[in-house]
C-alpha cells in the first residue's frame, strides 16, 4: 500500500519544481544561517579577546608601582643615576622611556641600562626588587636647581619625581 | 461574532495552517542565536569589568596603606670607622599599619658620597618601637663627616631619620655651659654605710636615699648623684669615668686651715653593695644614670669607707655648710683623649 503511495507521488509530475525549490531554498537559508552564525561567533569571540587584552593590559598597568629611592647627580662627570624600587604588586617591570626635564628643556632616554644595586644588569625589577640607571646628561645641571625625572615603563605606566641638582 | 470567538477562530485558523511555520522557526532559532551571542559577549564584558574594578580597589587600597604609613626614625647617630659609617637609630610605627624597612641610604653631605645597606628585613607592628642599627661603607668620607640618612619601607614611602636632638636647655644644666656631663640637682641623695662581715652595703638601699643636702656628722656616707652625658660634639660620644673622680667638701673653718673630706667613686651593685675594686662607669650619650661617690681613697687601691665632716674635724664647728665639687676624670669611649670635668654643684650642711 505504502509502496504503491510512493510511485505514485513519483510518477506525478505536478509540484515536482515547487519541492525542489523549496529545499533549494531551505538549504541556501540554512547554510547563509550557519555562516552568518559562524562570523558573529568569530566576531565576537574577536572582541572578547581584545577586550580581554585591554583589560589585563590596564589591570598590569594598575598593578605597576616604582617608587625613588634616591636620585643623584654627578657633578664631576655629568651622569644622572636614578634608584628605584619594584614597590607594586607585579614582577617584570621594565623601563622604557625616561625624561629629564626643567621649566624649559626636556631631554629623552629611550635606551635604558637596568641594573641590580649590585651591579648585575637586568631587563626588569621583580616585585620587592630595588635597581638603578644611569643616565648621561648633555649639559650640566645647574646647583642647587629643581629638576624633573619622569619613568615610563614597558606597560605604559608613568611615574615622577623632583631633585634638586 | 463575538470577539473572543473570532480570535479562537483565527488562532485555529493560524495553527492547523501549515505554511509559514518554517519561518517562524527559523525567526525564533536566529533570534535565539543573536540572544546567545549577545549573553556571552555582554557576561564576558561583565566579568572583565568585574577584574578591572578589582583591580582598582587594590591600587586604591594599596596608595592608602601607602599614605597610611607613619614611621617615625630619630635620635639618630653616626659613628665613623675606617670608612664604615655605623648609623644607629630609633624606630616608632605610629601608623596603623605593620611596616617593612628595606633599604637604609647614607649620605656623606661635606664630599657628597653616598651608599646604601641592602636589603634589610626590619618588620614594625602597629605601634612597635625599634633601635636600628646598620653599617654601611660610605668609600672615601672621613672622620668628622656630616651624614645624612633615610630609610625605605616596603611600600615605596621614603623616611628621612631624624639626628639626635641637642637641647638648648641642655648647655643650661651643665655647669655655667661648660662640660658635657650636668647632674640632677633634684636627685642628689646620700646613704650610710654600713659594713657586713667583709663587705661595705649602703643602709637602705631599696628605700631610696636621704636627701643629701643635709647630712649627719661622722657616719660613714656615700653620695649618689644623678649624672647626664650631653656632649655637644657631631657625631656625640660617651664618657667613661675613671677610679680618679670623687665628689670633694671643702669646709671654711679658719681662714688659713680649711678641712675638708672627699668620696671616691665607687661601683654599687643590685642590693646595695659596694664592689671592693672600680670598674669604669660609661655614661652613654643623652643617658642619665646613678653614679656613687664613697670610698675615702681611689679604689683602684681598694675601697675604704669615708666618714662624714671634715678631717681635723675639731676644728669644724657645727651644724657647718660645706662646698661641694664634683670632680670627674676619665675618657671619651671613642678615640684616646682623656676627659675631665669639675662640677661646683651644691652646698651641703653638716649637722651634729
Amino acid at each position: 500500500m505504502k509502496l504503491k503511495k510512493a510511485t505514485k507521488l513519483l510518477r506525478n509530475k505536478c509540484a515536482v519544481s515547487a519541492v525542489i525549490s523549496s529545499v533549494i531554498l531551505t538549504g541556501a537559508v540554512i547554510a547563509v544561517s550557519f555562516v552568518v552564525l559562524v562570523w558573529a561567533q568569530y566576531r565576537s569571540e574577536s572582541y572578547n579577546e581584545q577586550y580581554g587584552e585591554a583589560i589585563d593590559s590596564d589591570i598590569a598597568r594598575l598593578k605597576e608601582r616604582l617608587a625613588f629611592e634616591y636620585v643623584f647627580y654627578d657633578r664631576s662627570g655629568g651622569n644622572l643615576k636614578v634608584y628605584i624600587m619594584n614597590c607594586g604588586t607585579i614582577n617584570d617591570v621594565t623601563v622604557q622611556t625616561v625624561y629629564v626635564s626643567n621649566d624649559t628643556w626636556t631631554y629623552s632616554f629611550s635606551s635604558i641600562s637596568l641594573k641590580f644595586l649590585d651591579d648585575t644588569p637586568t631587563e626588569s625589577l621583580s616585585k620587592g626588587s630595588e635597581g638603578y640607571f644611569s643616565l648621561s646628561l648633555p649639559t650640566p645641571l645647574t646647583s642647587k636647581a629643581i629638576y624633573h625625572v619622569k619613568i615610563v615603563t614597558g606597560r605604559g605606566s608613568i611615574f615622577e619625581t623632583t631633585f634638586i641638582a | 461574532m463575538k470577539p473572543h470567538l473570532l480570535l479562537k477562530k483565527k488562532l485555529e485558523k493560524i495553527v492547523h495552517d501549515s505554511r509559514g511555520f518554517s519561518a517562524i522557526i527559523g525567526t525564533v532559532f536566529m533570534v535565539l542565536v543573536a540572544l546567545l551571542l549577545c549573553t556571552n559577549v555582554f557576561l564576558w564584558t561583565l566579568s572583565q569589568n568585574t577584574l578591572y574594578n578589582e583591580a582598582v580597589k587594590e591600587r586604591n587600597q594599596l596608595d592608602v596603606d601607602r599614605l597610611n604609613e607613619r614611621v617615625k626614625a630619630f635620635n639618630a647617630v653616626y659613628d665613623w670607622n675606617d670608612g664604615e659609617v655605623s648609623v644607629s637609630a630609633d624606630l616608632q610605627n605610629q601608623g596603623p599599619l605593620s611596616v617593612q624597612i628595606t633599604n637604609l641610604w647614607v649620605k656623606d653631605i661635606d664630599k657628597d658620597l653616598y651608599n646604601c645597606s641592602g636589603p634589610l628585613d626590619v618588620n614594625l607592628e602597629p605601634g612597635g618601637a625599634s633601635t636600628l642599627e646598620i653599617n654601611v661603607t660610605i668609600i672615601g668620607s672621613e672622620s668628622g663627616d656630616r651624614f645624612s640618612s633615610w630609610l625605605i619601607t616596603g611600600r615605596g614611602n621614603v623616611v628621612p631619620l631624624q639626628a639626635r636632638e641637642i637641647k638648648e636647655i641642655t648647655v643650661a644644666e651643665v655647669a655655667a655651659g661648660i662640660g658635657a656631663i650636668s647632674m640632677d640637682f633634684s636627685n642628689f641623695k646620700y646613704y650610710n654605710v654600713t659594713k657586713q662581715g667583709a663587705s661595705y652595703f649602703l643602709e637602705n638601699y631599696a628605700a631610696g636615699g636621704k636627701e643629701g643636702y643635709v647630712v649627719s656628722f661622722s657616719r660613714d656616707i656615700a653620695f649618689q648623684v644623678n649624672l647626664t652625658n650631653y656632649d655637644v660634639n657631631i657625631p656625640p660620644r660617651d664618657i667613661v669615668l675613671s677610679s680618679g673622680s670623687l665628689l670633694w667638701m671643702l669646709f671654711p673653718t679658719l681662714p688659713n686651715q680649711p678641712r675638708c673630706r672627699w668620696w671616691y667613686i665607687v661601683n654599687v651593685d643590685d642590693n646595695g653593695k659596694i664592689a671592693a675594686t672600680f670598674t669604669p662607669v660609661t655614661l652613654k650619650h643623652s643617658q642619665s644614670k646613678i653614679v656613687f661617690f664613697a670610698s675615702a681613697q681611689d679604689t683602684s687601691g681598694g675601697f675604704i669607707p669615708s666618714p662624714s665632716g671634715a678631717s681635723g674635724g675639731g676644728s669644724l664647728k657645727l651644724p657647718a655648710p660645706g662646698v661641694v665639687n664634683l670632680m670627674l676624670v676619665g675618657n671619651w669611649a671613642v678615640g684616646i683623649s682623656n676627659f675631665g670635668q669639675n662640677v661646683p654643684f651644691v652646698t651641703i650642711y653638716v649637722k651634729p
